[in-house]
């Protein structure tokens, strides 16, 4: 069979269930012919999941993503591991080094064929002056990678909040202001509308007994971005956070991984966004979880190893209406 | 008191597999027992023609084999199917019962034909129990749901970061540093980075995505057994 090219559209439509029976037939020929195809298709589907955990998708993806991917234990457990695989990316840079076992010099020296303590000592005073050098090299690197992540993630968190000033505007039909590369929002002129209209609900934790005291999310009729800002009790940090939305009977229907606190006044609140259609008139529960990262020593490893700890800080439950 | 209710969808004689989603808004907790006891049609004699036929070394027959399941599964559930497992164990049956009959040439694209008509015929057997009122419904008696599905949930992400934490240590470090490297970057930016890695590694960026979805499934593996370990 000849080779024809496959590209990443392709198999992307594909994975989601949006090609042609053509297309289909031709794919899946392919790759029970070409274990090469196989597995790039396997490996994009890793990335499929992972955009969609990301919240990386277009509104398109992600309803074709939820109504035809999951329907499987095996896709269910692949999306648990991708959720805590980014959790675990988001938090934990230093994770790309790792302690070496101790008995390496030894094992070093052994397969080298380097005997005698003389020789040892003399290969080990090299290798010390070799490591140094190397040492100083990656430290250098690791800090400016370091500082880079730290100015990327501040530039995410300064357009983050920008874009919250602008959708409180667009609530109060004042035009946003975007900004512009060295340049404070403050200072620009011009409106861009949002695509999809806003509508917005402010939530304290704790579980409400009674409708009254119910607060309740009213949606018009079309599509809308609904913003939900949640109001945390404390002032306890977590490097970030992980929000699950379930209906009353405890179905889990979005999660969203890796956010972000705002500061909103004197506290602090994290705002997250999902699309009017995956809600409907009922009632929902969101959870909110803080993922830290610890330093950890053990006797057996005195260089410090970084642990992650989840802890459930809220649980905050709302209503919806749509007209 | 929750009640757990199995109803129908059942994958093979034995095993159940319901599709959750549609079953929730009735509030009630579905459980999902697989069993993987595999075929029962496959005689000893079949089998052995069937391997002998992938290749003539056993062991490499046997690889042979393993990779046929491996892309019936994923045929299945790229196409939504929700019961790979048990699909791809009936299209291997079928195919062994034929081998005996038919002059195959090629046995993947064969074996491609045998699923495409297993997928029809599951689809059209999924299409007669749709009607969730006409599927005779069995019902146990169980704990309290929301209380266990809150432990669950609570040790579930803590617990997984954890293993995978300590599977991630158990990689070398150039897979380690390859895995956390690709997927560590937002779409925006990650296919420049992959490119550039690709380059420093002096390999081909589809080669790349296939080396990272490896070990990638190394580390789903290890962190599955160690979950497992822990239960």
């Amino acid at each position: 069979m000849p080779k024809e090219p496959v590209n990443d559209e392709l198999m992307m439509r594909y994975l989601l269930g949006g090609v042609s029976d053509e297309e289909q037939v031709r794919l899946e020929e392919l790759y029970f012919v070409d274990d090469r195809v196989f597995e790039e298709v396997a490996a994009l589907e890793d990335e499929l999941i992972d955009a969609y955990v990301r919240g990386e998708l277009s509104d398109t993806q992600r309803k074709q993503f939820e109504l035809n991917f999951l329907n499987s234990a095996e896709r269910r457990r692949k999306l648990a591991f991708a959720e805590s695989f980014t959790q675990y990316l988001s938090l934990a840079p230093a994770a790309t080094t790792a302690a070496e076992p101790e008995t390496w010099p030894n094992r070093i020296t052994g397969w080298l064929g380097i005997h005698g303590s003389t020789a040892r000592w003399a290969f080990a005073a090299a290798g010390a002056v070799v490591l140094l050098v190397g040492a100083g090299l990656v430290r250098e690197n690791w800090r400016l990678r370091t500082q880079l992540r730290q100015m990327q993630a501040e530039q995410t968190e300064l357009r983050q909040r920008e874009d919250q000033l602008n959708r409180q505007l667009a609530l109060h039909n004042e035009p946003p202001i975007r900004s512009a590369p060295g340049k404070a929002p403050a200072e620009m002129a011009g409106a861009q509308p949002q695509s999809l209209p806003i509508v917005a609900l402010a939530l304290a934790p704790g579980l409400l007994r009674g409708d009254t005291e119910q607060k309740t999310l009213l949606i018009p009729h079309g599509p809308h971005l609904v913003q939900l800002q949640l109001a945390l009790e404390d002032n306890q940090s977590y490097g970030s956070y992980l929000a699950t939305l379930e209906t009353a009977e405890g179905t889990r229907i979005w999660s969203k991984a890796g956010l972000k606190t705002t500061p909103q006044g004197e506290t602090h609140i994290v705002a997250l966004e999902m699309p009017s259609s995956l809600l409907g008139n009922k009632d929902y529960i969101l959870k909110l979880r803080g993922v830290r990262s610890a330093m950890a020593q053990t006797s057996q490893n005195p260089s410090a190893t970084q642990n992650l700890a989840v802890e459930e800080i809220g649980v905050y439950s709302f209503r919806v209406v749509k007209r | 008191m929750a009640i757990v209710v199995l109803l129908g969808g059942v994958c093979h004689p034995g095993r159940v597999e319901i599709d959750y989603r549609h079953l929730a808004d009735f509030g009630f907790w579905v459980e999902a027992p697989v069993d993987r006891s595999g075929s029962h049609n496959l005689t000893r004699e079949n089998l052995d023609r069937f391997l002998a036929r992938l290749d003539p070394d056993r062991q490499r027959a046997g690889e042979q084999y393993q990779k046929l399941y491996r892309q019936l599964v994923k045929l299945f559930e790229w196409r939504g199917a929700p019961c790979p497992e048990s699909l791809a164990d009936e299209t291997i049956d079928r195919i062994i019962h034929k081998f005996n009959q038919l002059e195959i040439h090629d046995v993947g694209l064969y074996a491609l034909g045998v699923a495409r008509n297993v997928l029809k015929e599951s689809q059209r057997e999924a299409a007669k129990n749709a009607r969730l009122d006409e599927v005779p419904a069995r019902v146990l008696l169980t704990t309290s749901r929301q209380d266990a599905q809150q432990r669950l949930e609570k040790v579930d992400l803590a617990k997984r970061l954890e293993c995978l934490d300590k599977c991630i240590r158990t990689l070398t470090a150039a897979e380690r540093k390859l895995v956390l490297e690709y997927y560590e970057e937002k779409k925006s930016e990650n296919i420049r980075q992959r490119q550039k890695m690709a380059e420093q590694l002096g390999i081909a960026l589809g080669t790349l995505r296939v080396q990272a979805h490896r070990i990638r499934a190394k580390l789903a593996a290890c962190v599955d057994r160690r979950l497992a370990e822990r239960e």
